[in-house]
């Protein structure tokens, strides 16, 4: 009787070390975006392609602190402003991470915006078809004085397209399981557009479209996770 | 003969059982609590935690003599099981950086533990303690904007209301109060949810050191902590929305704005005070008349 609650309260002691001495040993350490290829996002994104084109824009505006915080937490950021045929403008950012521990996690729109006074509402989430593949997006509708502007989302976990939440906690917690930190990217369409939401979703789901067609295979890994696209 | 006195040195050998467990536990979870200290607990959402470690240690000292003598007991499966499962969560939220799994696992690791050593009297000794500390796990983030934004809504309807029915010009769209001339936001930090854990928190350990109150009373007791929380925080809204109407945008937001938002806190507790009191006269066994 004696033996045994000593030999059980031993065992209990070394699974407490082991436990601890665990959870160090298996944090993840091997960053995704070092042993692939570099990207080079302004390449990786032509400036003109099926009707559309890049054009000069002034800066869309970030304040300062804000513009540090970005610099801080992405190793790339692109921000441009396309304009079709028609006149019909949409703005395209995206912005990449090498790795997504905690201190640079990519930081989801909706905070991006209300940092800048925005006001976000309408927010929900659906899928949006390339001729590649379905990518999970949010929808949501940014609003600052008369400006309202409809933006369009995802993000990516290494090779995955998923959206902020459980979503992308599981896609990360697969890769650190396995050893590995994931880079990721938010790709964020979106335009303004004060008369209604659902055409600004179908023109952003136009832009992609053409967008995912015209980039190279890899670029469009790069750009959707690749996984089914 | 043999048998008695091996199982003496034994009984000698287990005699600091419960303080090195405390040790081990206290070792493993201090790179829990750097971690929270620098990030949750420097916002203000999180600035109460360090309050909450104290307490907990503060109760877990006072119930300490309750423990049973470490080789009288045994839960083993149920233990075991907790144990388990608690350092499971402990490795994967710690060594992924999901904080939420590495504090919460405490209560498992804790719990299971007390029961392989001590069985289910001494669980029960430590129950409060263990489980006060479910307030030192920072609430996921999906869980804090659902609740943020039902109450939100809950207390800018109820300031809109309670304030027209004592006269004055006010509407509401959404979140947006309108007071005469002025546009009130309620933001997500008056939503009420930081005064309504503080109070639960604060409520809870009262209710714990007080001691010997009969399970009706102290359920009447926990149950009125949440209407007392949000009614305080209505309060808070109206409040703000009349030193707005009277004194303009500036004061609304100025440091009145915190002074507030104190006094209605320390009113809420006084509240629940004096609901402890009611119910104790309540309670009070009556004189029987003696003849």
């Amino acid at each position: 009787m004696m033996e045994r609650a000593l030999l059980r309260s031993t065992l209990m002691c070394v699974c407490l070390v082991a436990a601890t001495a665990l959870g160090t040993v298996l944090k993840p350490h091997m960053v995704v975006a070092a042993k692939s290829a570099s990207i080079d996002l302004q390449q990786l994104v032509p400036t003109s392609f099926a009707g559309w084109k890049a054009v000069r824009t002034e800066s869309a505006g970030a304040t300062e602190d804000v513009q540090a915080e970005i610099d801080k937490i992405y190793a790339q950021v692109l921000d441009r402003t396309y304009i079709d045929a028609e006149g019909q403008r949409v703005m395209l950012s995206i912005a990449y991470g090498r790795d997504q521990e905690n201190g640079s996690q990519l930081h989801r729109p909706e905070f991006c915006y209300e940092a800048q006074g925005f006001q976000v509402s309408g927010a929900r989430d659906g899928t949006m078809t390339t001729g590649y593949g379905e990518i999970p997006v949010r929808h949501m509708i940014a609003t600052r004085r008369e400006r309202i502007e409809p933006v369009t989302y995802w993000i990516t976990v290494g090779e995955r397209a998923t959206l902020p939440g459980i979503g992308r906690k599981l896609a990360q917690l697969s890769y650190g399981l396995s050893g590995e930190v994931p880079d990721g990217m938010v790709v964020r369409v979106s335009s303004i557009d004060s008369d209604s939401a659902a055409d600004a979703y179908q023109l952003h789901e136009r832009f992609v479209h053409d967008l995912m067609n015209a980039l190279s295979a890899p670029g469009r890994v790069r750009l959707t996770g690749g996984a089914g696209i | 003969m043999m048998r008695t006195r091996l199982d003496d040195l034994i009984r000698i050998t287990m005699r600091p059982a419960w303080p090195l467990f405390t040790l081990l536990i206290v070792l493993m979870y201090i790179p829990t609590y750097v971690k929270l200290g620098r990030t949750v607990w420097q916002s203000e959402e999180g600035s109460y935690g360090p309050l909450i470690l104290l307490a907990t240690l503060f109760v877990a000292w006072r119930a300490r003599s309750r423990l049973t003598e470490v080789t009288t007991a045994s839960a083993c499966v149920a233990g075991v099981l907790l144990f388990a499962a608690g350092l499971l969560c402990c490795v994967v939220g710690r060594s992924q950086a999901i904080i939420e799994l590495d504090a919460g696992s405490q209560i498992p690791v804790i719990a299971g533990g007390v029961l392989i050593l001590g069985g289910w009297p001494s669980l029960r000794a430590m129950l409060f303690p263990v489980l006060y500390l479910f307030f030192c796990i920072p609430l996921p983030g999906v869980l804090v904007v659902t609740m943020t934004e039902a109450l939100k809504v809950l207390a800018s309807s109820a300031a809109e209301q309670s304030l027209w029915s004592i006269g004055y010009p006010v509407a509401r769209t959404g979140v947006v109060l309108l007071v005469g001339p002025y546009q009130l936001l309620v933001a997500d930090a008056c939503s009420g949810l930081n005064s309504l854990i503080s109070l639960a928190a604060l409520g809870l350990l009262y209710l714990n050191l007080v001691g010997k109150r009969g399970r009706v009373r102290q359920i009447l007791m926990i149950a009125a902590l949440v209407p007392i929380a949000l009614a305080a925080n209505v309060v808070r809204i109206d409040a703000l929305a009349l030193i707005t109407f009277y004194l303009g945008d500036e004061a609304g937001q100025g440091f009145l704005h915190e002074t507030a938002g104190l006094v209605v806190f320390a009113v809420a507790l006084a509240l629940f005070l004096a609901l402890d009191r009611l119910l104790a006269c309540a309670w009070r066994p009556r004189f029987k008349e003696v003849t």
